[in-house]
């Protein structure tokens, strides 16, 4: 089975279950301290090697996280690992979060510029984007810096990318002329 | 640069500036998780779909082959090189398609139809041809009922072809597959010569280069190139372009079609597509099927042959056709009375006819060919096993002439080949038998023909006429190819107006009896 289907059922899983015992926010909290501890290369090279064995990942996963997550996460995590399926753990977290932006309606979008934007032109984007009726009702921005773009901005939102970007249309001119 | 005035430039410079749009568009975009071996598992892309056109950051297009839960499967019409996980793909909204005209004509190009011959770009006004299209409709068509003469005397006289037909041509290696196309192509040039050509196009998909310069070399040698295209994926091609090389060759082949002219379309060959289009298919994971084919390669080449068709011979209901492309449709040329007549060829294992591929195409096709190593090196040449190839809409297809000339010569030939085992007794035969021996063996005589050396229908009338009434019992059969080439010779000088009422498919006694004569006339020379 492909890592994205096996990702997006243990994440459905846990979602489902956090949402019947009202822990939501406690497990993205959790999913969420994991994924940044999943920030460490070792960690995750760790979890994926398939010569460890699971008691063994079982053990120092204990030792790591020890009791820092609430029970409802600790159960799954230690679940995930007894399944085989740890070297997927970044996927699901990945997977979790999308999932629970879907559920309270978020739309997850990131806005890259060439120089970094001030609050006043980051709530207008805001406003901008919510009147658009491309997004849910709720928006999650992050913001980008990229030099590469010479000036304007990009915004993707899943998989729809909106180029105003003058690198892109210097391309795009370009394309033009050596048609 | 000479003499480029700098004002001419900035007019240019300005013309294109000014159809260009700097608005920016939502776009659809996906990123690449896995490349490699000529095909990408795209994230994203959620929205696009089979068959469709997406172009990567560097310019190279891919075509969507699979549509998966949460990727698509993406095949690479170009280098990989600079293509990473992470790189977006952005959807263009558009089916993949090659841009013909006019000024294709004599060359040679790629899959996409790139000139590969150093003789620059294809120039003139272009339309795009989607690869993939779908064959036109019952009402669209109209049964076969014009020749395509392939100038080789023993298809002509016993597996016609007609325009728009489509007749595989199969075999083992070596055994002149090839060349049966090639003379077939060379043969249209009396028609380029009248001014009514047939448009060729010869594909090659997983042909070795080398085969491909030859080919290119040969046909311009014989003035071939004139009404040729020649489209090729050669074996160092990525496995895409290898099978969608036929493809490109059909939206060309259907570019004349669609504009009311006749046209020929060479694959060569369907088992090394089919081979491509294999690995394509086991590298995006689709189940492997008989010999590891995946399931959809029947449907493979019976929707590339399906295209293959005779347009009704009405303007109006023509430009009603389905799926025409729009750039086509749009520019009027759209007429009635084109034909698309496809020549697949398959190449066999060991003779091996009852392998996957090789029955697929046989029964797809309107017939076949059957060419044989050992009748090929027996010295019978073209190597045609007369006995099973058939054409099965043919027929309808031939000239009067031909067909009242011919319509012995197959049943002639198989008994003779049934009393063929008894000649080895020797002399204790009877006379009748004895007869059908000798017409058969100098038929076969007849039915030899050098490569690259078509003849003419009314050449071929002529000749035939000879073998299936017996006048050449007096001639030794390793004379014939001899007597044959006097007596042709002879003809053309002394009685052109019988060859041209042969041509016109008229048959009248006075011409056959000045036929008649000539023939024994210089058969008396032969006598031993």
């Amino acid at each position: 089975m492909s890592v994205g289907r096996i990702a997006t059922r243990y994440a459905k899983s846990l979602l489902d279950l956090s949402i019947e015992q009202n822990q939501l926010e406690g497990a993205l909290q959790d999913i969420q301290s994991l994924k940044s501890a999943m920030g460490s290369k070792e960690l995750v090279q760790f979890f994926k090697s398939p010569i460890i064995k699971s008691e063994k990942k079982l053990s120092v996963y204990k030792a790591i996280f020890g009791d820092k997550f609430q029970s409802l996460a600790d159960r799954f995590f230690q679940l995930v690992i007894k399944k085989g399926r740890e070297d997927v753990l970044p996927e699901i977290c990945d997977e979790f979060l999308y999932q629970y932006k879907e559920y309270k309606g978020i739309s997850a979008v990131t806005i890259v510029s060439a120089t970094a934007m001030d609050d006043a032109a980051k709530e207008q984007v805001k406003q901008k984007l919510l009147a658009s009726n491309e997004t849910h009702a709720n928006v999650d921005l992050n913001f980008e810096v990229d030099e590469k773009l010479i000036g304007g901005f990009k915004i993707k939102l899943g998989d729809r990318l909106y180029d105003a970007s003058v690198a892109h249309k210097l391309e795009l001119l370009r394309k033009e002329f050596s048609n | 640069m000479v003499g480029v005035n700098p004002e001419e430039i900035s007019a240019i410079i300005k013309e294109q500036l000014s159809g260009f749009k700097t608005e920016a568009e939502l776009e659809e975009v996906g990123s690449v998780l896995q490349v490699g071996d000529g095909i990408a598992r795209v994230y994203g892309l959620s929205k696009a779909r089979a068959g469709e056109l997406v172009q990567f950051e560097n310019g190279v297009n891919a075509i969507v082959l699979n549509l998966e839960e949460d990727n698509v499967g993406v095949v690479l019409m170009g280098p990989s090189d600079d293509i990473k996980e992470g790189s977006t793909v952005r959807r263009t909204g558009q089916i993949a398609s090659i841009q013909v005209g006019e000024e294709i004509v004599g060359r040679v190009v790629n899959t996409l139809g790139q000139a590969i011959d150093g003789k620059g770009a294809i120039g003139g006004e272009l339309f795009d041809m989607p690869l993939e299209r779908k064959a036109p409709g019952v009402i669209y068509r109209q049964p076969v009922n014009e020749p395509l003469q392939t100038g080789i005397k023993a298809i002509d006289a016993m597996i016609p072809i007609g325009r728009g037909q489509r007749e595989l041509i199969i075999g083992d290696r070596q055994t002149g597959k090839t060349a049966i196309a090639i003379d077939t192509i060379i043969n249209q040039k009396e028609f380029y010569e009248k001014g009514e050509p047939v448009y060729c196009i010869y594909v090659a998909s997983g042909q070795k280069a080398s085969t491909v310069a030859q080919v290119a070399k040969v046909l311009e040698d014989n003035g071939a190139m004139d009404y040729t295209v020649i489209v090729s994926a050669s074996a160092s091609d990525p496995a895409p372009l290898q099978f969608y090389a036929p493809f490109a060759g059909a939206a060309i082949g259907e570019y004349f079609r669609d504009t009311g002219r006749p046209a020929l379309i060479v694959y060569d060959d369907l088992s090394k597509q089919a081979v491509a289009y294999r690995e394509v298919s086991l590298l995006l994971k689709r189940p492997p099927g008989r010999e590891a084919y995946p399931g959809d390669v029947f449907y493979l080449h019976s929707r590339l042959l399906e295209r293959a068709a005779k347009v009704i011979n009405n303007d109006e209901i023509a430009q009603n056709m389905n799926d025409l492309p729009e750039s086509l449709k749009a520019s009027g040329k759209v007429r009635g009375g084109g034909s698309l007549t496809a020549l697949p060829i398959i190449e066999t294992q060991a003779a091996d006819v009852s392998a996957y591929i090789p029955t697929n195409v046989i029964s797809i096709t309107d017939g076949q060919i059957f060419l044989e190593s050992n009748l090929f090196n027996a010295g019978i040449r073209p190597a045609i096993n007369v006995g099973i190839s058939v054409s099965r809409v043919g027929g309808s297809a031939q000239i009067k002439s031909m067909k009242k000339v011919s319509g012995t010569l197959k049943l002639d030939q198989a008994q003779y080949r049934e009393l063929e085992a008894f000649a080895k007794f020797g002399s204790d035969l009877d006379a009748a038998t004895l007869s059908v021996l000798e017409k058969g063996k100098r038929n076969v005589e007849i039915l030899k023909q050098p490569q690259y050396s078509p003849l003419t229908v009314e050449n071929q009338v002529a000749i035939i006429y000879l073998g299936t009434n017996g006048l050449l019992r007096d001639v030794p059969v390793d004379k014939v190819k001899e007597f044959e080439e006097e007596f042709l010779s002879a003809l053309a000088q002394k009685h052109p107006d019988a060859l041209s009422s042969f041509k016109a498919g008229k048959l009248d006694k006075e011409h056959l009896e000045s036929v008649k004569t000539l023939a024994e006339n210089i058969a008396k020379g032969y006598k031993a």
